[in-house]
């Protein structure tokens, strides 16, 4: 009976050629599915909005010269004196004058973008000009700059200018637009938050992020005095919640692509499985997103991280689909109408 | 859509070149360690090869540090090359946008972290500090210098200061000098001090590094 067992589990399924090829069939439907445009043009709004207030801050300290000119002109950096290629002074010269005009050509594009002004080509322009200022100056570069990046390239593909924008007025004479658009550029922005989330986890391998090194982690960052927004040197009482923070910051970051289960399974709630149940009783997707929040929160309140907090805040709606963040919006526009009317 | 009407390929093609992207996006970000002897060196190296040694011991390796310690080295170094190889023809792709797919964010805590000092004295006078993050009385500039990309210039990583550090106390010295002129020189250091866990016992010991002292040019 074994033997005659054994060749069975060897050869595959007669119909295991057709399931691949059904999961991929399902694949290209999912990829080929479209979707009115309101998260994107969240994201589309937000984005660039976080940037310009970092740009305006960097104008008026005064430190485009500082962070980005060639080191002949008063630059920190020494970018201009490798052969690194960096287009901008390759065709045009290593100057400041060069620089102000990359930083000029970031600020306008990011708010054409904002404004939904052709929008592809603002995406597109604010991703390759802002990608200029990153090799003029890597080391004033952090990785919400390259996040940012990462997210243009997708709403450079999409159609997030479809509505909320000055391009649906033009094509459609309103602000807002019901319009579909395709609904992978939503995906992948999900999959590229979910990634972020999951490799800065894998990253994590300190002791110290890890109840073998007593999960002190978060009590050694909030004491580290250059990032520090309040000196806890005397606050021990706080221990207890730093370790908790840390254990919620390793359950977030590395229950990522399980936040991308739960999404597939929210969808497919219908079908069969324990697994799924599970997931959509505990309700997973919504207690991902809320502990999200409350890190980046939580992040602004005790941490100086610059944009960061905010700037990955801004890019959340697109975890919604658009119809729920429709209804969201109509639910705060009428709350807000019978506000005013009291 | 009706069986006569003929499919279109694209959705197939751009499924096809969907998974592409992501693919070499995951490759690139593929968490590869970059371990250095500079790393392993450096007291918080030191802490985590110990832990490491004495874990893998339990589980009945037979390693010792130092074993340990050239084998993470070989690792590293076979791994990185062999994904710096895969990677080389997407390269422009992540070069062009200044994307890359590694992320990490505090991946160490260090328990032995900097603190910058700023100090500055006229001629032959006595050091006064003028910033220093997290004093109230010593905001000298704060503003500037705690601006997240001027700070990347500043703040040490675990194995010292940045490339660029001197480069950026002479501007920051060009800075000073302009605005007091009652300062010949400034000194910029860095304090290390132990951040004790609640229960252990403190550790009042502190050391400096990375002194840059800049005189004021003569006019």
């Amino acid at each position: 009976m074994t033997e005659a067992k054994q060749p069975e589990a060897k050869t595959p399924e007669p119909n295991e050629p057709k399931r691949r090829k059904h999961r991929w069939r399902g694949f290209v439907r999912l990829m080929d599915e479209r979707e009115t445009a309101t998260s994107l043009a969240l994201v589309r709004i937000g984005l660039p909005l976080v940037l310009l207030s970092d740009l305006f801050w960097v104008a008026r300290l005064g430190l485009v010269d500082t962070l980005w000119a060639p080191s002949t002109e008063g630059g920190i950096g020494v970018a201009d004196t490798w052969a690194q290629d960096i287009p901008a002074w390759h065709f045009f010269g290593a100057s400041a004058t060069v620089t102000h005009a990359v930083f000029g050509v970031v600020i306008v594009s990011a708010i054409t973008l904002a404004l939904g002004l052709f929008s592809r080509l603002s995406a597109a322009t604010l991703l390759f000009s802002y990608a200029q200022l990153a090799m003029m100056m890597a080391q004033s570069d952090r990785g919400i700059d390259v996040m940012f990046r990462a997210c243009l390239i997708l709403l450079m593909f999409s159609g997030c200018g479809e509505t909320l924008s000055l391009d649906a007025r033009r094509k459609h004479g309103r602000f807002r637009s019901e319009q579909l658009v395709s609904a992978w550029p939503r995906y992948l922005m999900v999959a590229q938050l979910a990634w972020m989330y999951f490799s800065a986890g894998t990253h994590k391998t300190q002791s110290a992020w890890w109840p073998a090194g007593d999960l002190s982690a978060l009590w050694i960052i909030v004491r580290d005095p250059h990032f520090a927004r309040l000196d806890l040197a005397g606050a021990e009482w706080l221990y207890p919640f730093t370790q908790l923070g840390t254990l919620g910051t390793m359950f977030f970051e590395l229950g990522a692509p399980l936040f991308v289960l739960s999404l597939w399974y929210r969808r497919t709630a219908d079908r069969p499985g324990r697994l799924r149940t599970f997931f959509n009783r505990v309700r997973f997707r919504e207690i991902w997103l809320v502990l999200g929040v409350g890190f980046h929160v939580a992040l602004i309140i005790t941490l100086r991280l610059g944009i960061f907090p905010m700037g990955m805040l801004v890019l959340y709606p697109a975890f919604f689909a658009p119809l729920a963040v429709e209804r969201f919006g109509s639910r705060v526009i009428a709350r807000a109408r019978s506000l005013r009317r009291a | 859509m009706t069986e006569t009407e003929p499919e279109s390929r694209w959705p197939t093609i751009r499924a096809v070149l969907i998974v592409v992207v992501v693919t070499m996006n995951l490759a690139q970000g593929f968490p590869v360690p970059n371990i250095q002897r500079r790393h392993l060196e450096a007291p918080i190296g030191q802490r985590e090869l110990t832990r490491w040694t004495a874990r893998l011991q339990g589980m009945g390796f037979d390693i010792d540090h130092d074993e340990l310690a050239e084998r993470a080295l070989d690792v590293s170094e076979s791994m990185s090359r062999a994904h710096g190889s895969l990677m080389d023809p997407v390269w422009p792709y992540f070069h062009w946008t200044q994307v890359t797919q590694r992320w990490s964010l505090f991946p160490v805590a260090d328990p032995d972290p900097w603190w910058m000092h700023i100090e500055g004295r006229a001629e032959g006078g006595e050091w006064t500090l003028l910033y220093r993050p997290l004093d109230p009385d010593a905001t000298d500039h704060a503003e500037l210098l705690e601006y997240r990309r001027v700070r990347g210039h500043w703040n040490p990583g675990t194995n010292g200061p940045r490339a660029d550090h001197a480069r950026f106390v002479d501007w920051l010295a060009k800075r000073l000098f302009a605005d007091r002129p009652d300062l010949d020189e400034i000194r910029v250091q860095y304090q290390q001090f132990h951040v004790h866990l609640p229960g252990q016992t403190p550790d009042p010991n502190v050391s400096w590094h990375f002194p840059e002292v800049r005189r004021r040019e003569a006019e």
